[in-house]
């Protein structure tokens, strides 16, 4: 499929590219960042200009992370109020969203550049948790700036490498990935470990404390 | 539930960090070959990844310099009948005599 969409950028030039970018950012399987190579590989050659290609990458990307996160953030009142029927889920939903808000710049900013195949997910659990659009904002255009010139240029300075380059690239984000989840899921379960210990030696603690008591 | 999250995230980890090295080693091999030619490369692309300028590279393949800008391969390919491959020799054979001095 990649091989089908190369083919069409020398034909529909920006626009294509551009497209291609918009709709990855809403989480449709295509490849986005491998278009932007191919146009930085088009310019490195002559056949394209550089800044429309930045602009089209640039563009896409903002226009993208700003239409998933109003859809999330239109579809959340509905979603959200049938999920707070219960006050179990209600406690969590209100822990996610103060997640959010407090972290929330920092996890975009993070999907938009080392983490970037969470992206757009990122954009709809924003849109969905409540995160203001304006912190969203400030975070997602910094992060579209850096990724449209990261791709633009390793397409212009390995322009005649590009598959290999980017199967690297794609190989290397699934490592920071797996490498974060890996940490998260290790502190996840040092936390377990440690409640555990608490639970386990409350009881004893407990005693000692009414014996003095007595 | 978190064990098992935390050893297939480990999986993963290894997984990806040998997939990264076995390809930087490709890369760096790869980087001292021209890349083969296909459908969506254009003449100018060809031209800089092979370091042969682009109205050679046209003469060769019995086309027009007034060619429509990025037209692709496999567009050429209709108008001069030549299939890629036949084009992949040429160009390759024109790259070894420039890159050995010749005219």
């Amino acid at each position: 499929m990649t091989e089908t969409f190369m083919a069409l950028v020398p034909q529909f030039g920006v626009y294509l590219v551009g497209m291609i970018v918009f709709l990855s950012a809403l989480a449709i399987p295509l490849p986005g960042s491998m278009l932007v190579m191919v146009g930085g590989g088009f310019v490195a050659s002559g056949d394209m200009e550089l800044v429309p290609v930045l602009a089209a990458a640039f563009l896409g990307v903002v226009l993208g992370d700003q239409t998933a996160y109003t859809l999330a953030r239109q579809g959340r009142t509905a979603v959200l109020e049938r999920m707070r029927r219960s006050d179990k889920r209600a406690r969590q939903i209100d822990r996610a969203e103060a997640l959010i808000r407090r972290r929330g710049m920092l996890a975009v900013f993070l999907s938009r550049t080392v983490l970037s195949p969470a992206g757009p997910y990122v954009s709809y659990v924003s849109g969905a948790g409540g995160f203001g659009r304006l912190g969203f904002s400030m975070a997602a255009i910094p992060g579209a700036v850096i990724w449209s010139a990261f791709y633009v240029g390793i397409g212009y300075r390995f322009a005649d490498h590009l598959s290999e380059i980017a199967s690297l690239i794609g190989n290397a984000l699934g490592l920071i990935t797996a490498a974060t989840i890996l940490v998260l899921m290790g502190l996840w379960l040092i936390r377990g470990l440690r409640d555990t210990a608490a639970t386990e030696i409350r009881p004893e603690g407990a005693a000692a404390t009414e014996g003095k008591h007595d | 539930m978190a064990v098992a999250g935390f050893l297939l995230a480990l999986v993963l980890v290894l997984y990806f960090a040998g997939s990264v090295m076995r390809e930087m080693r490709g890369f760096h091999d790869a980087q001292h070959e021209g890349r083969p030619l296909e459908g969506w490369m254009t003449p100018r692309y060809v031209s800089m990844s092979y370091r042969v300028p682009p109205e050679e590279i046209l003469a060769l393949w019995q086309i027009s310099p007034d060619i429509r800008r990025r037209m692709t391969l496999s567009e050429i390919s209709k108008l001069n009948g030549m299939t890629i491959d036949q084009m992949q020799r040429l160009v390759t054979e024109r790259a070894r005599v420039l890159r050995a001095g010749g005219q």
